[in-house]
């Protein structure tokens, strides 16, 4: 019986308030791949976080080729041949292929001038090992994003690494890339590496690795060899069986009338030919995994996104009419992805930003003054609405807690009172009652007859509040679902593991 | 879309609000105070400040440099910069001679003077709203050509204004000519814009965070390429104002330590260089500061090169306050 290269036994992690990891037990052999599953927070990063050094397990032991390694920082975890290739890109895009490749360690000459020479040579033989036809010269800003990665990839080959850690590596590759990244892949596991491949795509599992190992809430609940398992019984092991509370069905909203009709939504390479409808008072979701374009629709309707076509019909009065991006934005509100980049001031006070998004209506009667009484009067209807924990209405919004961060932003736009308000992770890094909170909100605010688009990466989050669900996969729409459809098929769906027709309503 | 519809009160007094309030002023005032508690000490041991002669020159020089910097103040609230106001402020000056020296209508001098601010304003405000220029790059290189026009339009030779001109310009009312009560008006009138009404509130949230400004809906460009147009009408002003005060115009009245000046005036008033901090009565009580502080070096009779190391230093200083406070 053959030996494990790598050996993590045992391993335990706790956050504050939450156990990332518990008792965690993975292998992986030389010359083959080993697949980490898990649905978003099933700690599959804190676990390769921990194996390349970036943070510390509370116990546990590593074994790097039978022996014990101690992997402190990620220094140590360069020592014992752990590479990791990034999601995002870790490149100096000015910079030449070879300069990056060696920016860490270039070849010198006399221990002052570097030996561009001997740099060149080095990485054309690289290249070449990996089938790469760029030159050395060329300059990374000038490369596509499979030709960067085969750049990532060959400096950690450079750096005699035993162990590759991909993560999600073709979530932003054309299908010609992806197939150069899997036979790339195939030449790392014949020269006797290492490979360990995060990813959401189940099918590149069965392509391309030997063994799985899925995590769901920080245990592994499944170790297998790929024959021995089925697409369908991966699916069961990520989402697991928690109950849901089933509210028996949709709301009202999702059979009354339309309020917003969006069709030809196009923007090259990221979306395909968008087009579904919106329903008064309902919460429809739009699911997919990170990349897919849900973010990306959610900004396009209100301008924040570049498209190259768009067509927007509103209702007003009861007739839909045309609409441009200009007037969805005074419209439709929405709540961005990331609170402390584009959802907030910062440095403004939370009354500030509460009244951000509505000053025009605050304006006084016959003059350009704002009515600070009435700005007042607003942010304390909705701080107590909301129960926003503040010390006062003053106080600084960078101070506030993640919750009642979020909850500002909220107040921002129940004050302007959009009839849509989209909202893309709303609960993204909440604690747990928080993430309570905001969800009721959501729900009151479809029963008052606001219609909700809302994005979430948990799925039974995202189960328990949307009336509907639409499906992306690589920017196209590929379902459209009730409330009812069962979670291992929406997972199941966006993983690319079966393909439906839009329009299709699964059960 | 009607908000307000069913706002309850909400008799509840929230506690330390004004407390929080007060030391926040008080912190914000501290450095300026320091320096103005060092130039009344200086003063006292300074020949003929105190001489009413004398601080009535320093409230007419402090109202030029004033205007110049409320136009910069709006510009560094959005987070950006104008450098070429002292050039934009001499050429206007120029233009608006010229016109008067060939036999045109004062009237149509001023009008002329304010149009070219307001249009190199907007060339600015385009290039940087709509283009996505640099402000530091596209500001100075108008600079350069706004120097360079004024040197070559008038081969370095300051031209004259009438005696007549001078006396509107300079109209005096209780003793005071009218380019101080231009100050004061306009300071009071951009201080209440800014605090008070929505596109002032606008101006703060774009500076603060352009990305969440836009998420909630402001006009990001309108308002960029406002300030700089606003900027370029006030250097406009500040045109005439000068020309009628000293008898002439000519390219010098703009140069390049003017602009210094300028931004000492802006930070030295609490306004941040990073945008979304600060107000133009801060500005405007920096301008009477630096005016002071160049008084008093002059009665002193400190070298112009030592003096310019002094305000070097002193601008220097309040930035680095400005990335202090900003952690």
């Amino acid at each position: 019986m053959e030996t494990p290269y790598l050996k993590m036994k045992s391993v335990e992690k706790s956050f504050p308030g939450v156990k990332a990891l518990s008792n965690v037990n993975v292998e992986a052999y030389a010359g083959e791949a080993l697949a980490l599953l898990g649905a978003n927070g099933s700690g599959k990063s804190t676990l390769m976080n921990i194996l390349g050094g970036v943070i510390a397990a509370d116990s546990g032991k590593i074994s790097i080729n039978e022996r014990i390694a101690s992997i402190k920082s990620p220094m140590d975890a360069a020592i014992h041949g752990i590479a990791f290739v990034h999601q995002e890109m870790a490149l100096l895009p000015t910079m030449t292929v070879m300069e990056n490749m060696f920016i860490s360690h270039f070849p010198l000459k006399a221990k002052l001038k570097i030996d561009r020479k001997e740099m060149r040579n080095q990485c054309a033989k690289v290249l070449e090992r990996l089938g790469c036809h760029i030159s050395p010269e060329n300059i990374v800003r000038d490369l596509g994003t499979g030709e960067r990665q085969m750049v990532e990839i060959g400096r950690a080959l450079l750096g005699n690494n035993k162990i590759f850690i991909f993560d999600e590596p073709t979530s932003s590759l054309c299908k010609q890339e992806k197939e150069k990244l899997i036979s790339v892949i195939e030449k790392l596991k014949k020269d006797g590496l290492v490979v360990i491949y995060i990813t959401h795509f189940l099918n590149e599992v069965f392509e391309m690795c030997e063994r799985v190992s899925v995590l769901r809430g920080g245990e592994v609940v499944g170790n297998s060899r790929i024959e021995d398992i089925s697409m369908d019984a991966l699916v069961r092991m990520m989402v697991g069986d928690i109950h849901i509370e089933d509210r028996g069905s949709a709301r009202e909203g999702s059979r009354s009338e339309v309020i917003l009709e969006v069709k030809n939504l196009n923007r090259k390479g990221v979306l395909k030919n968008i087009a579904f409808s919106l329903h008064k008072g309902e919460i429809l979701g739009l699911w997919g995994l990170l990349g897919s374009g849900r973010t990306e629709i959610a900004r396009s309707l209100v301008g924040l996104d570049p498209v190259d076509s768009i067509a927007l019909r509103y209702a007003e009065n009861g007739e839909l009419v045309r609409m441009t991006q200009d007037m969805a934005r005074k419209r439709i509100g929405i709540i961005t992805e990331e609170r402390r980049v584009d959802g907030l001031f910062l440095s403004m006070s939370v009354k500030r930003n509460m009244s951000m998004a509505f000053l025009p209506g605050m304006k006084k009667k016959n003059s350009a003054s704002v009515d600070i009484a009435l700005e007042d009067s607003l942010c304390d209807q909705f701080i107590d609405r909301l129960n926003i924990k503040v010390s006062s209405k003053d106080q600084t919004v960078g101070t506030l807690s993640g919750g009642n961060q979020q909850k500002v932003i909220i107040g921002r736009w129940l004050e302007v009172n959009p009839s849509i308000l989209i909202m893309d992770e709303p609960t993204r890094g909440l604690d747990v009652s928080a993430k309570a909170e905001i969800a009721r909100i959501i729900v009151r605010l479809a029963e008052e007859g606001t219609s909700i688009i809302l994005i979430s990466s948990e799925i039974d989050e995202m189960m328990s509040l949307c009336d509907r669900f639409l499906v992306l996969n690589k920017g196209n729409l590929i379902g459209d679902f009730t409330y009812g459809v069962s979670k291992e098929k929406l997972v199941g769906i966006a993983a690319g593991s079966e393909s439906v027709h839009v329009g299709g309503n699964g059960k | 879309m009607k908000a307000g519809t069913h706002i309850a009160d909400k008799g509840e007094k929230i506690e330390g609000f004004g407390k929080v309030r007060w030391y926040r002023l008080w912190r914000k005032l501290l450095p300026v105070l320091g320096i103005a508690a060092t130039l009344l000490l200086l003063s006292i041991f300074t020949p003929r400040f105190f001489n009413p002669w004398n601080l009535k020159n320093i409230l007419v020089q402090s109202s030029t440099l004033g205007l110049m910097a409320i136009g910069m103040t709006l510009v560094y609230l959005i987070g950006g910069m104008d450098l070429s106001i002292p050039s934009v402020m001499a050429l206007s000056g120029i233009i608006g001679a010229l016109i008067i020296k060939n036999g045109g209508h004062p009237f149509l001098s001023v009008i002329a003077s304010l149009s070219l601010g307001g249009l190199v304003g907007a060339i600015n405000g385009f290039s940087v709203a709509k283009l996505k220029m640099i402000p530091f790059v596209v500001t100075l290189a108008m600079m350069q050509v706004m120097s360079g026009a004024s040197t070559w339009l008038t081969n370095s030779v300051s031209i004259a204004v009438p005696l007549q001109y001078i006396q509107v310009v300079l109209f005096k009312i209780v003793g005071l000519p009218l380019p101080v009560y231009f100050f004061v008006l306009v300071t009071i009138l951009s201080t209440w814009f800014c605090k008070q009404t929505v596109t002032g509130r606008w101006i703060y949230a774009v500076g603060s965070n352009l990305a969440t400004a836009k998420v909630c809906g402001i006009p990001t460009r309108k308002i960029v390429m406002g300030t700089y147009m606003a900027s370029g009408l006030f250097a406009g002003l500040t045109g005439v104002l000068l020309t009628a005060r000293l008898g002439a115009a000519g390219p010098l009245m703009g140069s390049s330590n003017v602009i210094l000046d300028v931004m000492s005036a802006s930070v030295v008033g609490g306004v941040s260089i990073y945008g979304g901090i600060g107000s133009t009565l801060g500005a405007a009580l920096g301008a009477i500061i630096i005016t002071i502080l160049n008084n008093i070096l002059n009665l002193m009779q400190v070298d112009f090169f030592p003096a310019q190391v002094i305000k070097g230093v002193i601008v220097i200083t309040f930035v680095a306050l400005d990335s202090v406070r900003r952690k």
